[in-house]
């Protein structure tokens, strides 16, 4: 089964949007309907669209940094517990929301790292449950050597997006998250 | 060394006692505007409910959304403080977010703004803080806690 991503943003955004949607597809994911968050019945199509998806890209621009709705679309995915990659486009990473700096955040010029990891995501063969990834996560957080892990090691640890790693974490009682200095996100076990 | 010890012990958390209602009211603001979101938990608390406000709540250095989470799922409503300050908070909107999917009651409080002028508000009512916080609120919600109540019994 296809792997969903529900693309959220402004309408005035709808052409790049369009432009990261094909990028997607071409990985191997399926885009649900774009999202124009400026539509009178957004929020039906929001919540219908959010709970479909398996990953929410949140398309953040001088257009929407300010927006009450992308935010307030944050929160709906936040409490359906879904994994939110923000996507960056003419926005500097030093203006960024403390919101924001909890999700995991990506360039639009650099998007070809997340591409990648998605065209590995949708060509790998099916059957390893959520329950092994997650415990090779945590493997790796026993780590002798390390108290801290970065999102980005787990994620690969656990053969998941980081943004998959970061949701599953964040959601796990044993486990604390935290910011490296660059800002990037951390976790280690609650005990440790 | 006892006087030393008793100086450095951390001041507890302004909570309630054990005994208190279980009732919970989340309250959204911008953190410009705590002195009007303190007056509203004393008077939500005075009327038998619990509150989750961050100041007091919420530890510092911790993942905050994943604090909004639990705090509005731990609360039986949430009232959404709406001033000039915080209707572009983006906090303020994410929890809007958050306490909606939790399909909580949500009351939005209006201080000094129009409700035009909020766009995630539409076709939800939203109270005045000076004309109808004290009053109209604070009465439905002494009803709400008491039917609450009687279900648990």
């Amino acid at each position: 089964m296809a792997y969903k991503i529900f693309i959220d943003l402004m309408h005035q955004d709808e052409k790049l949007g369009k432009e990261l949607s094909k990028k997607l597809e071409r990985a191997g994911a399926e885009v649900l309907p774009l999202e124009n968050s400026d539509d009178k019945d957004f929020k039906i199509k929001l919540k219908s669209g959010l709970r479909q998806a398996d990953e929410v890209i949140l398309f953040l621009t001088p257009n929407s940094l300010d927006s009450q709705k992308l935010f307030y679309d944050m929160g709906v995915a936040a409490a359906l517990k879904k994994p939110v990659t923000t996507v960056l486009h003419g926005v500097e990473t030093k203006d960024l929301p403390r919101l924001v700096n909890e999700t995991i955040y990506i360039k639009y010029s650099e998007i070809g790292q997340y591409l990648s990891k998605l065209r590995e995501k949708a060509s790998a063969p099916e059957g390893e449950s959520e329950k092994i990834k997650v415990d090779r996560m945590k493997k790796a957080l026993r780590s002798e050597k390390f108290t801290w892990r970065s999102i980005k090691t787990l994620a690969d640890v656990g053969g998941v997006l980081e943004s998959e790693a970061l949701n599953i974490l964040r959601n796990d009682p044993d486990v604390v998250l935290g910011s490296g200095k660059s800002g990037a996100r951390l976790a280690k076990l609650k005990d440790r | 060394m006892a006087e030393k010890a008793r100086k450095r012990k951390p001041k507890p958390r302004k909570r309630l006692s054990a005994k208190k209602p279980p009732y919970t009211v989340f309250i959204s603001h911008s953190s410009k505007d705590i002195w009007i979101a303190e007056r509203m938990l004393d008077l939500i608390e005075r009327s038998g409910a619990d509150c989750r406000i961050d100041k007091r709540d919420f530890e510092g250095g911790g993942d905050i959304s994943q604090q909004i989470k639990n705090a509005v799922r731990d609360s039986q409503e949430a009232v959404i403080l709406f001033t000039p300050n915080s209707k572009d908070a983006h906090w303020v909107s994410f929890e809007m977010g958050v306490a909606s999917q939790a399909e909580i009651h949500v009351t939005p409080i209006l201080y000094n703004v129009e409700y035009k002028d909020l766009e995630l508000l539409s076709g939800k009512i939203a109270l005045d803080l000076n004309t109808a916080f004290n009053s109209k609120y604070i009465e439905d919600l002494k009803k709400r806690i008491g039917t609450w109540k009687q279900s648990k019994n």
